[in-house]
């Protein structure tokens, strides 16, 4: 449980201080941005966007469910309360990142 | 600075990421149609980012998610005794370096626009 | 359960690697009788602890199958296998064998100031703690700790951090924090309100109160002196 957060919230992490970096390119004009973006369009990006978006995921559900028990709420029902969790996860995965694969990956 | 308010606020950021990276999402890869074909360009979304609340916003949750991230690390490093307290408190000063630049860099974008 | 016995392999983790025993167990046999055979009739140098066999005194607390238990409460035959790995304690230093140095989890231990601490040391009458009231109902939930160190070696923390307190330690200054009889709380909550080893260390998994063999919520014991610390306007 403590390595998960730990390395999703570092690849997280990551991700935004790049994140960031890309968009500053907006300071430096609509080409310059483009240009940036550009890099992104490749599929093993688009892949990368599904990956954030399962990392994310992880992260937020383990979190949420660590603040409820934190608040006392749930101890004694925690199995049931991470697996909800864990399928509320899935789902919003599923919902968020087959539209993506579709469109970004598979160009549909 | 007490040592309660780090737990809190890494809860309360988290809660507040949360929301905004949910409207996020859906904002870049939802809101037209363009998006959802992943045709992300300047032009996509040039009419949302010239707009000041919408700039709000993501100043709003580019602070939050920085704190929360580098928090998050300075909480990593303080699980691993192994760590001694004058060099975590070098480490505290440079993630807030590393924030304050990050930011500024976030910021800075909007500038012009 | 049925009657018979049964043949069962026990792999003991002796210094740097693991020796296999054979050993006949009835059902209700224990780990630990498990552990008496192999000394009795097999190797007399396998050194283990033990003292009461009924999981009053937390002594035998070893790692079985890679989770921390009493060694007296654990059931080969409820284990589902013919086979076993028997190992020490993790997180604490290993003497022999499955005898490991209880030093690191007391250091802990006395860091939370344990000990009752009388608001009326002078006092002639005993104070009653009526069952039923608010500190009677907590109580009856958190003062069965054995300090058998068991929650100390599930805890994933303590796999990193020498400093964290852990959950035993917590657990008692709770017990005493919350004792209407008790001063020394201050103390106490400024040891539970360090960073690098107070409370604020716990990563709420639960893994403490999984294997605390007395049934303790320990989690909920870290819980409630974190929102407790939260709430006293130490923001």
């Amino acid at each position: 449980m403590i390595p998960l957060q730990r390395w999703t919230g570092i690849a997280l992490l990551i991700y935004l201080l790049l994140h960031i970096r890309t968009i500053h390119t907006l300071s430096e004009g609509p080409q310059a941005f483009d240009r940036a973006l550009a890099v992104f369009r490749h599929p093993l990006f688009k892949l990368g966007e599904v990956a954030l978006l399962a990392t994310v995921i992880a992260h937020a559900a383990n979190g949420l469910t660590l603040t409820l028990f934190d608040l006392g709420y749930g101890h004694r029902a925690r199995r049931r309360i991470r697996m909800v969790a864990a399928v509320a996860g899935g789902a919003l995965f599923l919902a968020g990142g087959v539209p993506l694969f579709l469109g970004g990956v598979m160009g549909r | 600075m007490s040592t309660a308010i780090h737990w809190w606020l890494q809860r309360l950021t988290g809660a507040l990421l949360l929301l905004l990276l949910a409207g996020h999402f859906w904002v870049e890869h939802f809101l037209t149609q363009e998006l959802r074909r992943g045709e992300l360009s300047y032009q996509a979304i040039a009419g949302r980012i010239t707009h000041p609340a919408w700039q709000a916003i993501d100043i709003a949750f580019l602070i939050v998610a920085l704190y929360h991230g580098l928090a998050g690390v300075r909480n990593i490093v303080l699980d691993y005794s192994r760590v001694g307290p004058r060099a975590l408190r070098l480490l505290t000063w440079a993630l807030a370096a590393v924030g304050a630049m990050w930011a500024w860099w976030g910021i800075e974008a909007f500038r012009g626009l | 359960m049925a009657g018979e016995s049964q043949t069962y392999e026990i792999r003991v983790q002796r210094g740097g690697g693991a020796v296999s025993y054979s050993v006949v167990l009835a059902p209700r046999m224990t780990v630990l009788d498990a552990l008496f055979i192999v000394q009795r009739t097999i190797d007399s140098t396998l050194a283990f602890r033990c003292a009461c066999r009924v999981g009053m005194c937390g002594t035998c607390a070893v790692r079985i199958n890679g989770r921390p238990g009493l060694a007296c409460r654990t059931r080969p035959s409820e284990l589902g296998r013919p086979a076993m790995d028997v190992a020490p304690l993790a997180h604490l230093p290993v003497i022999r064998d499955l005898v490991v140095s209880m030093e690191p989890f007391f250091a802990q231990w006395k860091r939370a100031r344990p000990r009752f601490r009388p608001k009326q040391p002078e006092a002639a009458a005993t104070a009653a703690i009526p069952p039923d009231s608010e500190f009677g109902l907590l109580a009856a939930g958190k003062r069965d700790c054995i300090t058998c160190g068991v929650c100390f070696a599930a805890c994933g923390v303590r796999t990193t951090s020498g400093e964290y307190l852990g959950p035993a330690a917590v657990n008692r200054a709770l017990l005493r924090i919350a004792d209407p009889r008790e001063s020394g709380g201050p103390e106490r909550l400024a040891v539970l309100n360090e960073e690098r080893g107070g409370v604020w260390r716990c990563h709420t998994t639960f893994d403490c109160t999984e294997m605390c063999p007395k049934g303790i919520d320990l989690t909920d014991s870290i819980a409630r002196l974190k929102r407790g610390l939260a709430a006293r306007g130490r923001l």
